[in-house]
């Protein structure tokens, strides 16, 4: 029988290894790979964001859980993702151009990928042209913008501005310690997150639909 | 005796100093410069050029140990402010760099900062008597993001007679700054002799030197401008999860850092000002904590008493947004510590929101509660004359000092507030029942109508705004292409 309780508590232990050694030996024995992934490791990441927003858990344990649903998907993916069809959305991330302030956009980024997000994150120091092309070449859904600075903050104006003209219809996500929710829509952003519990929320609110 | 706050042992920071000689040679240092590797090559160093990573032997870390001055002078524009970072006395000075948001001062709302709040705030440290020098703490939302940087070194340099410190984001701007300090001085020669300004100069935890950081860090130490090492190693996400691991990591940046600006200019001033800080594990987010403090102290103890350099920690700090019993208790707490560690540069006047707020009133409550902290570690002699045997034989048992000539002469050194209320309840009542922030308001209006610091010179100053043209329309230029 399929043990999907185990696949779940280990998950929701951040026990990468655990894991990885479990969703094998569950699709080896035959198990429905989506089964696993609902009902295992996506049944554990809503259990692991209910305990961080009741204050049970924080960034290490959502972040080691994030680490272990990796591995198990890594198992998954090529399962379910069959022929061309993308199972999961796409998430572009960076620092923008000047500014190399990361920890943010990386915890940003994580998060997103124990939401279920495929993330390419480019790094800090990102020139518009390199966003433009991780977007093609992946087909993103969502461009996940950080600056730290308030003379960098202007460079997301002129990403939004070269997408458009690119005809790249992509939502777009901005955040960042000096940003206010104010600065995004006057950039013409589709969404801001004040931290990265909020931000994966407002991800997946943006490509539900 | 002074009252004075240590924290490991020799011992301890015998070990932390191995480690890190361990992770230099083992691990490396990552440096995104091609002139910093080069210069780490040609010295020794292994360099593997496509991960840009450099392992450091120890007989570079001993050698720049050697030639690093193990003292600090700190010019300003107006000579009767020079001093020295001797690792003796803290001094005080205004916090972070271009803080984008502040709260009003006439409004009470918080706002972006524009050019005119930072002549303010420059004005107003220029005034206060605790700030030993002027960090160019207010971002200028207003102007182009290009020429930001330049426009507050200058607003700054016009607007005190005190020293300054500042930051460049390349080797560039770090140019144009050398040069207005030079026309200001008087010369390179002058310049280095009493460098009017210092500069904070990053690395990226954990272990990574930036190349605009460093290259820039390197070019003023050819200037013999001060450059504060700064990284922010933060326990669990930029550094390991324990205050000693993360200490480790701040000591190993520092000393990358050192070997790079020695070897690129032997005996360039340098500062120990690696600011390790707590967090908040639900955001991530830097935070004021008893961790950040207890840091602080770690950092004093590696930089005074193991490498015998002045160093930097945060002081001031808070992450209240606004001026509450928390601000208060933060700054407090945090300004006492710097005091007790002797910390050479002790930053934060008027910060708010971890560096992301700023207000007007706080500079003048931290410059209260800097001379309160200050009286603390003042040096206290036991003499005759403080034992005051003699004054005590004459006054006997159950008699008073106050007509004493002793009491007359000595009195006058005890602390006295500034802004503090000290009052009985009914004066309190009677000059209006103000709370605190509202009496710094008030400081605030008074300083901006009646203080106005010496001017750069005429002649000079042309000359100032020459370079400072010919900078503006260079950068906007290097912006554009
Ligand atoms: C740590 C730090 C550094 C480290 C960065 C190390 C690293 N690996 O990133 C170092 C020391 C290298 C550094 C360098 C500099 N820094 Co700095 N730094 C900070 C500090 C203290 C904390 C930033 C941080 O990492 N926070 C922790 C993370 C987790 O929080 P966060 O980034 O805000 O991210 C959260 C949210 O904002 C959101 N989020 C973030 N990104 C995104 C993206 C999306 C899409 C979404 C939805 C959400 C989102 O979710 C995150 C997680 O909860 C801030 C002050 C502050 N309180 O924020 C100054 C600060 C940002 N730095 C500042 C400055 C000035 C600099 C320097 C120029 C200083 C210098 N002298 O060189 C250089 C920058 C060089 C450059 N070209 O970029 C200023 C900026 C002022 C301004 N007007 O812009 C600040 C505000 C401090 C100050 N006033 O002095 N810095």
């Amino acid at each position: 029988m399929l043990d999907l309780v185990e696949i779940r508590d280990s998950v929701i232990n951040g026990a990468r290894n655990e894991v990885r050694d479990l969703v094998e030996k569950a699709v080896g024995e035959g198990g429905d790979a989506q089964k696993i992934l609902n009902e295992g490791l996506v049944a554990a990441i809503n259990v692991v964001g209910d305990k961080f927003e009741k204050g049970e858990f924080f960034l290490p344990e959502l972040v080691m859980s994030a680490a272990a649903m990796r591995e198990g998907l890594k198992i998954l993916r090529p399962l379910l993702e069959q022929g061309n069809v993308k199972l999961f959305k796409v998430a572009v991330i960076g620092t923008v151009r000047g500014d190399i302030h990361d920890i943010g956009k990386s915890i940003v980024g994580i998060m997103l990928e124990g939401a279920g997000f495929s993330v390419i994150d480019l790094g800090v120091d990102v020139e518009t042209d390199r966003f433009i092309e991780a977007i093609r070449q992946n087909n993103a859904d969502l461009l996940g913008m950080s600056a730290l600075l308030t003379t960098t903050m202007e460079n997301m104006r002129g990403v939004i501005g070269a997408l458009k003209k690119a005809g790249l219809n992509i939502k777009t996500m901005v955040g960042g310690a000096p940003l206010t929710e104010q600065f995004a829509n006057e950039i013409g952003a589709d969404g801001y997150a004040p931290n990265a519990a909020s931000a994966v929320r407002k991800a997946s609110e943006l490509v539900k639909g | 005796m002074k009252a004075r706050l240590t924290w490991f042992s020799d011992d301890e920071m015998a070990r932390i100093h191995e480690a890190s000689l361990k992770v230099l040679a083992s691990v490396g240092i990552r440096a995104d410069s091609k002139k910093a590797l080069d210069i780490l090559k040609a010295n020794g160093a292994k360099v593997n050029y496509d991960t840009n990573i450099a392992f450091i032997p120890r007989n570079l870390v001993e050698e720049a140990l050697e030639v690093m001055p193990k003292t600090v002078v700190y010019g300003a524009r107006n000579p009767k402010y020079d001093y020295i970072l001797d690792k003796k006395k803290a001094h005080f000075t205004a916090d972070g760099f271009a803080i984008p948001y502040i709260v009003d001062w006439e409004t009470g709302e918080r706002r972006e900062s524009r050019s005119e709040d930072l002549v303010r705030m420059v004005r107003i440290a220029d005034y206060l008597d605790n700030y030993d020098e002027v960090w160019v703490a207010l971002a200028s939302g207003d102007l182009p993001t290009p020429i930001q940087g330049i426009t507050s070194f200058v607003t700054a340099l016009r607007n005190t007679e005190k020293h300054i410190s500042h930051e460049a984001l390349d080797a560039d701007e770090a140019k144009f700054m050398i040069e207005i300090a030079t026309t200001i001085v008087g010369g390179r020669k002058e310049l280095k002799k009493r460098p009017l300004f210092s500069v904070e100069q990053s690395v990226v935890s954990p272990l990574k030197l930036d190349e605009g950081a460093v290259e820039a860090a390197m070019e003023f130490g050819a200037a013999g401008i001060p450059v504060l090492c700064c990284g922010m190693p933060i326990p669990g996400t930029t550094a390991p999860a324990t205050i000693i691991g993360t200490m480790l990591i701040a000591n190993t940046e520092w000393l990358a850092q050192l070997v790079v600006l020695q070897l690129a200019n032997p005996g360039a001033p340098v500062i120990y000002a690696q600011i390790p800080c707590g967090a908040n594990y639900s955001t991530g987010a830097v935070i004021e904590s008893p961790e950040s403090l207890l840091f602080r102290v770690g950092v004093a103890d590696m930089a005074h008493r193991c490498y015998d350099v002045p160093c930097m920690g945060y002081g001031a700090n808070t992450s209240a947004k606004l001026l509450d019993i928390q601000a208060g208790n933060e700054k407090g707490q945090s300004l006492l510590v710097g005091a007790l560690v002797a910390s050479d540069v002790l930053p934060g006047g008027g910060e708010l929101d971890d560096a992301l707020c700023y207000s007007l009133e706080a500079m003048v409550i931290d410059n209260e509660i800097a001379g309160e902290v200050f009286r603390f570690v003042e040096n206290f002699e036991v003499n005759d004359d403080t034992l005051a045997l003699d004054v005590i034989r004459e006054v006997g048992p159950g008699g008073h000092f106050l007509e004493q000539q002793h009491t007359l002469e000595n009195y006058k050194n005890m602390w006295r507030a500034t802004i503090s209320d000290k009052e009985t309840f009914a004066s309190w009542k009677e000059s209006g029942a103000k709370p605190l922030d509202n009496v710094a308001a008030e400081k605030v209006r008074e300083i901006l109508a009646t203080h106005t610091p010496q001017p750069i010179p005429e002649d000079i100053d042309k000359e100032v705004s020459r370079i400072y043209e010919k900078a503006k329309s260079e950068l906007l230029r290097k912006a554009e292409a």
